[in-house]
């Protein structure tokens, strides 16, 4: 032990340093200050560089209108390059002839009233009266300040920002305050010798009066002294005596006056030393130009340099990229946070163990004590506050209508406060020697007082209240101690933190949020080749290797924690072998432009399958002694989970495992719980116990594999969804796909697809046609199909020699499906005009029921038709449900008004219509249909009057489609304006492709079908269940009864409104019919709110623009 | 105006390809070759106008998303010379070490600005020397080629010296040079023999005062250790240096120990754990140098301990306070015996209260020229994971980022 005080820190600094050397990547010891260092980046740091650049320039230029400094013609040159990149044509108005231009906005304000006014008094900007405007930057501040930054590095300012151009701005700015500096010093000497030289003038005549004065003096005591010697009593010289009086008083007198002009000299002497000492003292700042000293108080107070640092300076423009210990070097004084943050596999705490070893390392070279740097994992510094702090605390954080209520303990004593850190770093840091930490603590008072604190991991503390908590406790220190606090953070987390921080601390101290920033070129190029000799192994063929391969898994390498996997897996020859020939080494080209963030090649499906099986055990063997079999267990609970995340959108990991248990009889143990709370490399858990995953794809990898591995799971999919691919298939994705027939895709040469093949039965209707779609698949490929001895022979045409395995594979499955009478549907298109004949037949006697006739055959039903057989085998087919047949043949009439819905055309058709009329009218008149045609239906009816007329009866038994129906009745409309709906009539039969042929008086017509006419007129009048309906024809067939083109939210602002206005469209109530209901022109009628609560409310997504406008006012009005 | 000569040849050098080490491309076929090493010795003159001459040799190569497949940056340099075995200190405000040169002319060389790799460097400080001083450096290159249809594909290693003029600030105009190798067949490279005699005119190999290192390896060694006994209470002190190269680096060490009487003074004894046949080569060259127990009979003692050739540990090993280990890997790697017996052998000689272990061993991989490392060039590992040791940072010498070697001190958390 040696007398040094200091001695205890640096044994803890020593101490500490030895346990941040090494951290594991990818399972492996690793000597972390060899690993890449990852750059911190910050938009406001780069904005507030771009706005002091240009404060910096103008402060440069304006130099040049003082009279004393001629700008140095090539140091203008390159500012004015820069100055004038913050103005675009936009921004000035040509006509506009005048020297100077103001901005109506510009981008950089915000950012300009945030830093100082006043550097030295820390005061920020006034406004007009007086009042200090706060400095604020909304999100909306910062991406407009990013953009234009943006914008002035693609106009050129990033030509601009070299380093030789820079360096040649830095010296002519130098030797320009050089220039100014020899400007002022010698006017200073010529006003300060002005002074000396008055001062040196009166000093002698001071001595010159002194000396006269003097001589009055010796003048007047000699006299005095004669007169002494005078007899006093002298009567006969009685008048001499009264001369001798008045002689010393004339003496007397005239020395006074020369010391009144002594003492005026004196007083002029000070004076003149005042002018001098004021003048000395404003020499350098009222003698120089407001424009000259604003230069040189910027220049001075920014360390004699423009740009400091110029690599840095450039770095911080173009990115934003700011070293960290500037941030803290900057809130030095006052202490305040930064948050560095970035999404899990960012290396955020290898960035804050890097800088934490620096940071003791700087100090330790430097022999210096200064900073103590006091490294915690946020979890256990909560879990410490927690235990052993006793204060209690409540924090309200919200405003009075949404507000939250926060509780918790702070420290009540210094004492409580070392032993939470002492606690926490010990915990933290198990291999640092505890004696070290207390001996520092027990020593040091001041321990506080140099402490940097070091947080990791925000995110993971257990709950939103704790976290609270944790801010409150920085807060604390921050007030006490200015300290700077450096804490990591998920991205997820990042909003939060910021209020608890701006809510507690109420923005006095300052918070940074600074993000982890690294490119492609690092990941592929630099991070490979850093970390092999990070973990001490040679480099060369490590790097080589992942610079090749890196294309191949790039959608995957998207943060260092996988290129750590990845280089691992290299140096272990674990990486999945490349077949450079194999098609699905490339992306999948995806057809839906949505998609595209999620295409997928084979290698990332193998790589993060690798990384599922490697990782988890190399994260978990990493912190516990634990035996394959348990590692298998975790791993299958840890597909189980990721499948349950994405198949049910649970995120929680509590309620995925009880999930789990209920659903699937697995049940974790304490320890397994354990561990997959902790961080396994692959997933995380946060504080509410949320999960978050490294890649997005690896639960979509995870998920394959159980499907893969374990039959009960897929059989529990496929029972409770249908498919494989989840509820609606909605789970289909390239990489889950890929992932499942990740065999076929490797040896695409030999056993074409088998797995793929295995799966097309279970995957359900819209994951087969997007698995079809990612290998291209489309249009007719199927021919020749025919069945003999109880099994499907086919031809496959038209496939490359990509597509044809996945055909082959398809129609193998498809037809043995079949067979089996299990079918399920494929995309008509396949069989292109294949679906006749024989094989229609086949396919309508094999076809289930259950969802429509050929539901379970073909993925769109309607476009198939009925075979070319006996009426009485179709309606056997249909087991003589009359409602069931009409509903097959109006649905695909609906849909295609003018194709057939017989094979046999016509005279298959005619007959079946006036069966299914006579049945229809056969029926009982009580009975009522539950199938209720659509108006595309209605207007199909318009082709035909077979048609028309089985459309009459059926809509005679049909519910009412509109809640007025019931009431309405055509009889009671006016002839005239039943006219008035021949033009509509007309316009349907044109579009159906019908007869428009002189049909006779509208009137008949009606007559014949009223209830085909009134679910037209009613299609018109009422917007209700049938908004997209409404065409031209209707919008003319309004107007001509005198209703605008939208209903009124109510009656009184229809009648106000309804006023011929020249094109129809407000309506005339003047020109309306009696007969046509309010429901007409007023949304809910007279009685409005009725309307609302029955129907539309439900669905009014097509509705116009404007009507939905008119529709939230109204219910606006009604709230 | 200084000047840039070499002496040993003209600018283009067939380079034969190595026994090993060359890289592999995606279909696992040879995509890059590696050049056997070669020497160029280099000799700087007039330079007694220069206050500082920074001298560089650099592979120019760099791989990028344009030229993915550029795989001659993994060419390597290194740069010998000959430099006194302590610091000369210039002055109390030195912050970096600056070590005289081995040729006893009035220069020095700054340890901390000594770099290998792509891109090698030397800093020397030049303060009297007369018209006649020269600056001699070795320096050996390792080229990679890349493969193509070009029997005989080239690699350029750039030279060139920064030379600083007394009372000036900026450097002056740099002389360069530029080396092309050349892959060649049937090119016979330099033996042991003919490094022996290099680093011999160096005085690599004397065990006097007059002897000089060559590698900042020694440099960093003898330093750490220096400082490590400086730091120490105890006297008495017993050393275990485990010694598998060319001794070189054993002689500096012994040198440095005898320069500084007083810390020799604390040292009891040294124990030497050699292999059998490590100083063969030296020996059959230079009979003359042979270490024996009357090299520091007058200071401490020295005893040899061989390591068994059975893999077992040595009967006579017994705990110290200090071990050096200096560029031991490639031989604890060498296979699992080795690697066992190596382990025990420090397990065994770290068993003691407050025991440390000093290694040195390159900081990367492109930093190693002279040998091939195949596999791991460190044993940071096996330190951690297998022997549970805990680093000590050295509080008063750290050195800068990207050095030739890392030196790390070692305890053991858990004595048995």
């Amino acid at each position: 032990m040696t007398g040094n005080p200091l001695q205890p820190i640096t044994d803890y600094l020593v101490d500490l340093q030895g346990c941040l050397m090494f951290g594991r990547c990818a399972g492996k010891t690793t000597r972390l200050s060899k690993l890449h260092q990852n750059r911190l980046i910050s938009d406001d740091h780069r904005l507030f560089q771009l706005d002091k650049l240009e404060t910096m320039c103008n402060a440069i230029i304006e130099t040049n209108f003082s009279q004393e400094i001629d700008l140095d013609s090539d140091l203008l040159q390159r500012i004015s390059a820069i100055t004038g990149l913050y103005w675009s044509e936009n921004d000035v108005d040509p006509n506009d002839l005048s020297d100077w231009h103001e901005r109506d906005v510009n981008p950089l304000w915000p950012y300009w009233y945030a830093r100082w006014f006043d550097e030295e008094n820390k005061q920020f900007h006034v406004d007009e009266d007086m009042e200090v405007i706060s400095p604020s930057i909304t999100e909306e501040d910062r991406a407009n300040g990013v953009e234009f930054c943006e914008k002035m590095l693609a106009n050129g300012l990033s030509d601009l920002l070299t380093f030789d151009n820079l360096q040649s701005i830095e010296d002519g700015v130098k030797e320009l305050y050089d220039n100014i500096l020899l400007t002022i010093s010698h006017k200073d000497a010529k006003a300060e010798y002005e002074f000396i030289q008055a001062k040196q003038n009166i000093e002698e005549k001071i001595l010159e009066q002194e000396a006269y004065i003097k001589e009055r003096r010796a003048e007047l005591e000699e006299f005095q002294d004669a007169r002494k010697n005078f007899p006093g009593h002298d009567l006969l010289r009685k008048n001499l005596l009264n001369e001798f009086d008045r002689e010393e008083q004339h003496l007397t007198q005239i020395l006074e006056r020369e010391l009144e002009i002594q003492a005026d000299l004196v007083e002029r002497k000070h004076i003149v030393e005042v002018k001098i000492k004021s003048s000395m003292l404003q020499a350098k700042s009222s003698k120089i130009s407001p424009i000259l000293s604003k230069f040189i108080t910027f220049y001075e107070s920014n360390n004699y340099s423009i740009f400091g640092d110029i690599p840095t300076f450039i770095q911080s423009i173009l990115l934003g990229e700011v070293p960290l210990n500037d941030v803290i070097q900057v809130m030095n004084d006052d202490g305040g946070l930064v948050s560095i943050i970035g999404d899990p596999g960012f290396g955020k705490t290898i960035q804050l163990r890097q800088f934490t070893y620096k940071l003791i390392a700087n100090q330790l070279e430097e022999n210096s004590t200064n900073i103590i740097p006091i490294y915690v994992k946020a979890k256990s510094l909560s879990k410490n506050i927690q235990e052993k702090a006793t204060s209690p605390i409540g924090f309200v954080i919200g405003d009075s209508e949404n507000s939250n209520e926060y509780h918790g303990n702070s420290t009540s004593s210094r004492e409580e406060s070392v032993d939470i850190f002492i606690q926490s770093m010990l915990e933290t840091e198990p291999e640092l020697d505890g004696e070290i930490v207390r001996k520092m603590f027990s020593m040091q008072r001041n321990v506080f007082d140099n402490m940097y604190l070091i947080i990791d991991a925000y995110d993971e503390i257990l709950s939103e209240e704790r976290r609270m908590e944790l801010i409150s406790f920085i807060d604390d220190n921050l007030d006490r101690y200015k300290c700077p606090v450096v804490m990591t953070c998920r991205k997820s987390h990042k909003s939060e933190l910021t209020n608890f921080f701006n809510e507690i601390n109420g923005e006095v101290n300052t918070h940074n949020s600074l993000d982890i920033h690294f490119t492609s070129h690092e990941l592929r190029f630099e991070m490979p080749t850093k970390l092999a000799n990070a973990w001490g192994m040679n480099s060369d063929q490590l790097s080589l290797s992942a610079a090749n391969l890196y294309k191949q898994y790039e959608t995957v390498l998207t943060h260092p924690l996988f290129v750590g996997f990845f280089c691992m897996l290299l140096s272990h020859n674990a990486l999945h072998p490349s077949d450079l020939k194999n098609p699905y080494l490339k992306q999948s080209k995806s057809k839906e432009k949505e998609e595209t963030d999620s295409t997928v090649s084979l290698q990332h499906v193998a790589f993060l399958k690798r990384v599922i099986e490697f990782g988890l055990e190399i994260n978990v063997k990493e912190r516990r002694s634990i035996s394959e079999e348990e590692i298998a267990r975790i791993r299958k609970l840890f597909c189980y989970i990721a499948a349950t995340y994405i198949t049910t959108g649970l995120s929680n990991l509590e309620n995925i495992l009880k999930y789990i248990a209920k659903y699937h009889d697995i049940r974790p143990s304490f320890r397994e719980k354990q561990i997959l709370s902790d961080n396994l490399g692959v997933m995380f858990v946060n504080g509410e116990k949320d999960i978050d995953w490294t890649h997005k794809t690896l639960p979509e990898v995870a998920t394959g594999l159980l499907i893969l591995e374990d039959s009960d799971y897929k059989k529990y999919l496929i029972q409770e969804y249908g498919s494989i691919f989840g509820k609606g298939g909605d789970l289909w994705s390239e990489c889950l796909l890929m992932t499942l027939i990740q065999e076929d895709l490797e040896d695409s040469n030999n056993q074409p697809f088998v797995v793929l093949s295995g799966l097309f039965d279970s995957m359900g209707k819209k994951p087969l046609i997007r698995t079809l779609e990612m290998f291209g698949v489309d249009g007719a490929h199927l021919r020749d199909i025919r069945f003999e001895n109880g099994a499907f022979s086919y031809k496959i045409t038209n496939s490359s020699k990509n597509r044809r395995p996945v055909l082959e594979a398809l129609a193998e499955s498809y037809f043995s499906a079949l067979v089996k009478g299990k079918p399920f549907p494929i995309p008509n298109s396949i069989f292109g005009n294949q679906i006749r004949g024989p094989f229609l037949m086949h396919l309508f006697n094999r076809s289930n029921m259950t969802n429509g006739l050929y539901s379970d055959i073909v993925t769109e039903p309607l476009k198939m038709r009925l075979p070319n057989v006996e009426m009485d085998l179709i309606f056997d087919r249909f087991e003589d449900d009359i409602e069931k047949i009409c509903t097959f043949y109006w649905e695909r009439r609906g849909l295609r008004p003018n194709a057939k819905v017989c094979e046999g055309g016509r005279q298959q058709e005619n007959p079946l219509l006036e069966r299914l009329t006579n049945e229809v009218e056969s029926l009982p008149s009580s009975f009522t249909f539950a199938f209720v045609p659509s108006y595309d239906m209605i207007c199909s009816s318009l082709t035909s009057i077979r048609r028309l007329k089985l459309m009459e009866v059926i809509l005679s038994r049909s519910p009412p489609m509109f809640s007025i129906e019931k009431k309405f009745d055509i009889g009671t409309i006016d002839n005239p304006s039943l006219e008035k709906f021949s033009g509509l009539i007309t316009s349907i039969r044109r579009r159906v492709q019908a007869s428009v042929k002189n049909h006779g008086p509208f009137k008949n017509f009606a007559t014949s079908y009223p209830n085909i006419i009134k679910r037209i007129i009613l299609n018109c009048l009422m917007l209700e269940g049938n908004q997209s309906t409404w065409d031209e024809y209707i919008l003319g067939a309004r107007y001509s009864l005198g209703l605008p083109k939208m209903p009124y939210i109510n009656l009184k602002s229809a009648l106000i409104g309804m006023k011929d206005d020249g094109d129809g469209s407000n309506g005339d109530f003047d020109k309306l019919p009696s007969w046509v209901p309010v429901q007409a022109y007023v949304i809910g009628g007279r009685q409005d709110s009725s309307f609302f609560h029955k129907t539309v409310v439900g669905d009014y997504s097509n509705l116009p623009k404007e009507f939905s406008k008119q529709l939230s006012e109204y219910l606006f009005q009604k709230k | 105006m200084p000047r840039l000569n070499i002496l040993d040849g003209d600018s283009l050098r067939p380079v034969a390809r190595a026994e090993n080490g060359h890289l592999m491309g995606l279909n696992g076929f040879e995509s890059a070759i590696r050049g056997n090493h070669h020497w160029i010795i280099v000799s700087i003159d007039q330079i007694d106008d220069c206050r500082k001459i920074e001298f560089e040799a650099e592979f120019r190569y760099a791989a990028s998303e344009e030229a993915p497949n550029e795989q001659r940056q993994y060419s390597r340099v290194g740069i010998w010379t000959s430099v006194q075995d302590s610091p000369k200190l210039l002055s109390v405000a030195t912050s970096k070490d600056n070590y005289a040169t081995g040729t006893g002319d009035d220069y020095t060389v700054v340890l901390d600005s000594w770099r290998f790799g792509k891109k090698s460097e030397i800093k020397f400080n030049i303060e009297n020397c007369d018209d006649e001083s020269t600056i001699t450096v070795a320096l050996c290159a390792i080229p990679y080629f890349q493969k193509s249809k070009n029997p005989n594909p080239t690699c350029e290693l750039h030279l060139a010296i920064h030379p600083t003029k007394k009372g000036s600030m900026q450097s002056g105009i740099p002389a360069e040079e530029k080396i092309t190798f050349q892959l060649h067949d049937n090119i016979r490279s330099s033996t042991i023999d003919d490094e022996l005699t290099l680093l011999e005119e160096f005085g690599a190999f004397s065990l006097d005062g007059n002897g000089n290192s060559v590698h900042p390896k020694q440099l960093y060694t003898s330093r750490e250790v220096v400082k490590q006994i400086e730091q120490s209470d105890n006297m008495n002190l017993n050393l275990a240096y485990i010694g598998t190269d060319t001794t070189e680096n054993l002689r500096s060490l012994l040198r440095s120990l005898k320069e500084n009487k007083s810390i020799a003074g604390k040292i009891d004894t040294l124990y030497l754990y050699y292999t059998e046949g490590w100083d063969d080569n030296l020996n059959d060259k230079y009979p003359g140098l042979v270490i024996d127990e009357a090299v520091t009979s007058e200071l401490f003692n020295l005893q040899f301990i061989k390591i068994p050739e059975d893999g077992s540990t040595p009967g006579d090993a017994k705990p110290v306070d200090f071990t050096i280990a200096t560029y031991v890997t490639p031989w604890a790697m060498n296979d699992e015996k080795n690697k066992s017996q190596y382990s025990e052998l420090i397990n065994t000689l770290l068993n003691k209260e407050k025991a440390k272990l000093i290694t040195v061993d390159p900081e990367s991989s492109n930093k190693i020229i002279r040998s091939y490392y195949q596999g791991d060039y460190n044993l940071d590992r096996m330190y951690r994971d297998e022997l549970n040791l805990k680093p000590i940072p050295n509080a008063s010498r750290l050195h800068g980022e990207d050095m030739v070697v890392e030196c790390t001190v070692w305890k053991k958390k858990v004595i048995d």
